[in-house]
């Protein structure tokens, strides 16, 4: 009883100090529950809006990138790119770019090689070019023709009318008619689909002067030296008497 | 006998004097813990605002977000044709830009022979090495034509590090020479 009289005694001398600190340390708890939690969350909310911002920022100007987009001139040109770099290893193109050459420059091709170990399986051979994403196919050629046709074909070999080949070195003779044989060494290439196209914010960016005008010189191939259709083969006499 | 005892009956209490320092802490605590209280809710009641402010709009941003993902998944072939194109005309640009036309060596090469001067044989490749076998009719063509090639090195700069590699002559009296060079590709 004498304890409590003591206590009482003290808090009512101390009781302005008690209650005001007492009013403190729960405005401070209030503080590190709910004021600080809150600038927190806060701050974490104006991050996220600002990141959003960024985003929206990309989606609208690759919206607007899209709605500028000559679709159907990229559409018609997609196939003529794939017949300049094919995204297969496609031999059988090889033979179409071939037959085209001499059509185009008048050159005979009198053999060309190139690594079937390379095209049919897909072996350690493969040579992956220093190139992004593009595999080297070696090859040889071996032309006969006149000075300037060589000469053509030479150029035409990279002029983007059909599969790329570039070339590493040339072996010529000029023969006694005058007629050059050359033995020619290069690279053709093919480069795989990409696995993903990228995310949804993934930015597109525009071609660049020397790029649209690679884009320009593929679109003017010919569309029917893409499009060949298989001739018809004669099969026999219909008259035996004919 | 009991003592008795004297027990004081006094109605006013006694009061102890706070000493200075504690009156002036009964005059500073109340108004720190009402300021203290006030500024607590003052800053509590700004930072909701302010939260609920930047919810309201976050949430606005994501609605328009979404919006234009839906516009770009609706436009996906587009970008799928643009997306191919474009990376496959990078890495076109990226071949020709490592390739070295030798149509024009060729051609220079080429182009050496005639006047009893005859170029048999040539090699040619990317990084300019150029070797050729000529044969020269007689000796006067054959100075003459070995002067053009030091020329072409030291005049025109087309030609560097000249070696001729053996001198033959055949049944006929033809010099037969093979040269090896680097040319400026």
């Amino acid at each position: 009883m004498q304890h409590f009289s003591i206590y009482l005694k003290f808090l009512r001398t101390y009781e302005i100090l008690i209650s005001s600190a007492l009013v403190i340390c729960v405005t401070l708890a209030l503080v590190f529950t709910l004021l600080i939690p809150n600038f927190a969350k806060s701050q974490q909310i104006f991050e996220n809006e600002r990141v959003l911002k960024v985003r929206l920022s990309q989606l609208k100007q690759k919206d607007e990138f899209l709605a500028k987009i000559n679709y159907d001139s990229y559409q018609e040109t997609l196939p003529k790119i794939f017949s300049v770099l094919p995204f297969q290893k496609d031999f059988v193109s090889l033979f179409d770019r071939f037959d085209q050459l001499q059509q185009k420059t008048g050159v005979t091709l009198l053999r060309s090689d190139f690594e079937l170990g390379v095209i049919s399986t897909g072996s350690a051979q493969l040579i992956k070019q220093t190139v992004k994403n593009s595999i080297s196919i070696p090859m040889t050629m071996e032309v006969l023709g006149t000075k300037s046709q060589v000469q053509n074909f030479l150029d035409a070999l990279v002029d983007l009318s059909g599969r790329i080949i570039t070339i590493t070195d040339i072996q010529w003779q000029l023969k006694e008619d005058g007629q050059m044989q050359a033995l020619i060494k290069g690279k053709t290439f093919f480069a795989l689909l990409p696995a993903t196209l990228g995310n949804i914010d993934t930015p597109l960016s525009t071609l660049s002067k020397s790029k649209q005008g690679i884009f320009n010189t593929i679109a003017e191939i010919e569309t029917s030296l893409i499009q060949e259709e298989p001739q018809q083969i004669p099969v026999g006499k219909k008259n035996l008497f004919d | 006998m009991a003592v008795a005892r004297r027990k004081s009956i006094n109605l006013l209490l006694i009061h102890d004097k706070d000493s200075s320092r504690v009156r002036r802490v009964k005059k500073i605590m109340p108004i720190a813990a009402t300021v203290s209280v006030l500024l607590f809710l003052t800053i509590f009641l700004v930072s909701l605002a302010y939260t609920n402010i930047h919810i309201n709009e976050f949430n606005a941003l994501k609605r328009e977000v979404e919006v234009y993902e839906k516009r770009i998944s609706a436009q996906k072939k587009i970008e799928q044709v643009y997306t191919i194109s474009s990376r496959r005309i990078d890495i076109i640009q990226e071949i020709l830009s490592a390739t070295t036309p030798l149509s024009g060596l060729l051609s220079h090469i080429a182009n050496l022979q005639g006047g009893g001067i005859k170029i048999t044989s040539s090699t040619i490749d990317t990084k300019g090495n150029v070797s050729f076998a000529f044969s020269a009719e007689n000796h006067e063509l054959l100075s003459s034509f070995i002067d053009s090639l030091v020329a072409k090195e030291e005049q025109d700069k087309l030609f560097s590090g000249i070696r001729a590699h053996g001198i033959v002559r055949d049944k006929k009296g033809n010099y037969i020479i093979s040269i090896s060079l680097t040319a400026k590709v």
